[in-house]
């Protein structure tokens, strides 16, 4: 190893995603190695600076939920970017619209004639205990059948080089709006890093999430009016919901913006009223209606679900989505893709033991000391316990509460995250650091898209294997190569 | 355009317009007690800030310096200091960042981010030109970003609609609150120079100084300064100009709610007394003063009620 990394450790009995041993870039790195083996650190810590300036400009902040106050801070962006492979991605690709294909037939087929339920496939206990389950979906279909139009799938590299899933996230994915900035902010600071390389562009993300939203419409014969529901600007991912309203071109609404009328949706505009067709929502189902659901919720729309159910509007992602959501469910998507499509799964979950299952518990309680214990309903890696790092106590303590609600927990092997080549403030240097991706996948009527790459998040804590932003998790930018055999659409556009 | 953008746009503009009339009257004033013919009177410049910064105060108790310039600057429990000025303008932009140009988003957060880490205890000591000096610069950029990257469409007449009333308001708070310094400092019998020394404020508090200068060939009176102030109609920093400019981009509008035409009549009646003012005696002024910040006023209500409302 030369230039900035000439004092980088590997970390045993990890895949590292840029060295292959102490003196092999894997060859997708090389494409960044005549920059980096010519570069000093000062250099670097400067630009470094210079990159968290801009994001603190631009307001590419985040609110963190604080005991008494909530502060504003930069998510941290590591300039090193992270480079998938054309072979890795497009496995990855295929993967995602496999699965995303299950899951949204999954949930048609739970909330009308329930076939996987009655087959057992899937517990039925296991789908109608789920607190994100809505009676009120049964017996509706919504426009195209697709109930989860955006998904963010979380992906690890485990030691023996393959990406598994770890979860799916249907209720309201974040952190697309990293992903186009981390592009924007690598490529402002670092521009040689780019040239003359042949890498997927992020930027038509919100294009195609608009397309998306379009395809869905209630009708397609007119204008097609979608917005995009925020809690407003004190909610953490603020910053993502105005940047995408921005890109689409659509109007970002809080909840005492709309109004419905007769079963139709309107906007509180100055002037003529609006009516709206597409609810691109990104808050919980719980605060959606306070006719239907928390009766004091202050952030969503009275009568929106009738006008939903009525079919004069198209809540994106659907209400009930959340079925999917919940961590054991995941275990059963590779049953739900046999079930359902016919095929092997093209990505492995990571292997998971559901408590509720009597089998599994045995397994659980039996090798608690190698697992991590998860509760089946919580996002942000809150509640996640890696029981090796634990006390005797506090190992005892998590048993009684498996025991004590088995429901709520799964349990999963101790997986060993990538490493990537992250720079460390503190030490000035470049370390180790574990990455997962989150791939995002639109899902419209009859069209599909997966971002290339997505977000790769670390865990900038050394050791640490939780990525969560919440808990000292930073990003890259995410690189896709293209296939260099198939002239990509670009070149052959510039070729004629 | 949704209701509560269009609220949203016409605070920013009102905002944005403060931070800029709150510094710079803080410095002018600030910086004169210095001057001779001030020094004995820091307690009246002190009274008089607090004063045009709207904060209420208490005759009879004697004001500490330091206290009053952080109310004034910083406390961000006073809605009318300058930091919570900023904060304001800036929570609205931050609602705002899908409809505004990144360039005007970026520069107010630059301001915002500017206030917020600045030092207050080197402001006390010795921090307040500069303070005061960077966030008028700061306001410059976000103006100078509005008037060249955003559409001429309904957001940047709403921007432009709370920044001409709030300019309006300004000049009058300041004239107003200059007109009862006046009438403190001749309580002991009149003091030519030291008023004029207080016109001479007045006019660099609204930098207006050199172009009175111009137009009056150097002579400064009450009225030369009044005069220029109210109905000059080539100088921006005049009641007549902004309150011709609002009625100019209010009918940019494209929306024209019932009610409009009412609207647009009163602002006109409004726009020729201001024209056709003339200076006779300090009596008549105030009476004018007062009056015309009462319809001044008016003009937000009637903003909201035909702009604001919500199904």
């Amino acid at each position: 190893m030369d230039g900035l990394f000439s004092k980088y450790d590997l970390k045993p009995n990890c895949y590292d995603e840029v060295f292959a041993d102490h003196n092999t870039y894997r060859s997708e790195y090389h494409l960044i190695r005549d920059l980096v083996s010519k570069m000093d650190v000062p250099t670097f810590k400067s630009l470094n600076e210079e990159a968290k300036l801009s994001f603190l400009n631009q307001g590419i902040t985040y609110a963190l939920y604080a005991s008494n106050e909530t502060k504003e801070t930069i998510f941290p962006f590591d300039l090193m970017p992270r480079i998938i492979s054309s072979s890795d991605w497009q496995k990855l690709e295929q993967g995602m619209i496999q699965r995303n294909t299950a899951l949204n037939l999954f949930i048609h087929d739970v909330y009308n004639d329930a076939k996987i339920l009655k087959d057992k496939v899937v517990p039925k206990e296991l789908i109608l205990s789920s607190k994100h389950y809505i009676k009120l979906m049964e017996g509706f279909s919504p426009k195209g059948k697709i109930y989860c139009h955006i998904c963010g799938t979380d992906l690890i590299r485990h030691s023996d080089g393959n990406f598994y899933i770890l979860e799916d996230n249907l209720r309201s994915p974040s952190g697309v709006s990293y992903v186009l900035s981390n592009r924007v902010t690598l490529s402002r600071t670092l521009p040689q890093m780019f040239q003359g390389k042949m890498i997927h562009p992020v930027g038509q993300y919100p294009k195609e999430l608009l397309k998306t939203l379009k395809s869905v419409s209630p009708q397609a014969d007119q204008e097609i009016t979608c917005v995009l529901l925020t809690p407003g600007q004190y909610n953490s991912a603020y910053y993502e919901h105005s940047i995408l309203a921005k890109f689409m071109g659509i109007e970002l609404v809080e909840g005492s913006d709309l109004f419905v009328k007769n079963d139709i949706v309107y906007m509180n505009s100055i002037g003529r009223k609006r009516k709206v067709d597409v609810i691109y929502r990104r808050i919980d189902d719980n605060f959606l209606d306070p006719d239907v659901f928390k009766k004091d919720s202050m952030l969503g729309v009275k009568g929106v679900m009738a006008a939903y159910l009525k079919g004069n509007v198209t809540i994106v992602n659907a209400p009930g989505t959340g079925i999917s959501d919940d961590k054991a469910v995941c275990a059963y998507v590779p049953d739900m893709i046999q079930y359902y499509l016919d095929e092997d799964p093209i990505i492995d979950n990571v292997p998971t033991y559901i408590c509720e299952k009597p089998q599994d518990l045995k397994y659980t309680l039996e090798h608690i000391e190698s697992l991590v214990v998860k509760p089946v309903d919580m996002s942000g890696g809150y509640g996640v316990a890696i029981m090796d790092t634990l006390s005797k106590e506090e190992v005892e303590k998590i048993k009684q509460q498996i025991m004590a609600s088995p429901r709520d927990y799964i349990a999963q092997p101790k997986m060993m995250l990538s490493t990537h080549v992250t720079y460390i403030e503190e030490t000035e240097r470049f370390e180790p650091r574990h990455v997962d991706l989150r791939t995002f996948t639109l899902m419209g009527k009859d069209q599909s898209y997966v971002l290339p790459g997505g977000l790769s998040r670390v865990a900038l804590k050394r050791n640490s294997l939780i990525v969560n932003s919440s808990q000292g998790g930073g990003s890259k930018d995410t690189w896709v190569m293209m296939n260099p055999t198939f002239p990509s659409q670009s070149q052959s556009q510039t070729q004629s | 355009m949704l209701v509560r953008i269009a609220e949203s746009l016409y605070w920013t503009g009102r905002y944005i317009k403060r931070a800029m009339y709150l510094a710079k009257f803080l410095r002018v004033q600030y910086f004169s007690t210095l001057d001779a013919s001030m020094a004995l009177n820091i307690e009246f410049t002190l009274r008089s800030i607090l004063n045009m910064s709207g904060i209420t105060q208490d005759s009879e108790k004697e004001l500490n310096e330091q206290e009053v310039l952080v109310k004034v600057g910083f406390d961000i429990d006073n809605p009318a200091s300058i930091l919570s000025t900023i904060v304001a303008a800036r929570e609205n932009t931050r609602a705002l960042r899908h409809v505004l140009s990144s360039e005007v988003w970026e520069s107010t957060n630059v301001m915002y981010h500017f206030a917020k880490n600045y030092s207050v205890d080197y402001y006390k000591q010795r921090g307040l030109y500069e303070f005061t000096t960077k966030v008028e610069e700061n306001v410059k950029i976000i103006r100078s970003n509005i008037h060249s990257t955003m559409l001429r469409t309904d957001e940047y007449y709403f921007l432009m609609l709370g920044s001409w009333l709030e300019e309006t308001i300004q000049i009058l708070r300041i004239l107003r609150s200059k007109m009862y310094d006046m009438e403190v400092l001749s309580q002991g019998g009149e003091n030519i120079p030291l008023m004029q020394y207080q016109w001479t404020i007045t006019l660099k508090s609204l930098e207006s100084f050199d172009m009175h200068n111009k137009f009056y060939h150097h002579t400064t009176s009450t009225q030369s300064v009044v005069e220029f102030l109210i109905s000059n109609p080539k100088f921006p920093r005049s009641l007549y100009y902004n309150i011709s400019h609002l009625i100019r981009d209010l009918r940019k509008i494209s929306v024209q709610p019932r009610g409009f035409n009412d609207f647009i009549f009163d602002l006109e009646k409004m726009q020729s007394d201001v024209k056709f003012f003339t200076y006779t005696n300090n009596d008549d002024l105030h009476d004018f003063l007062e009056e015309l910040m009462k319809r001044v006023s008016s003009i937000h209500d009637v903003c909201t009620s035909l702009y604001f409302n919500k199904e």
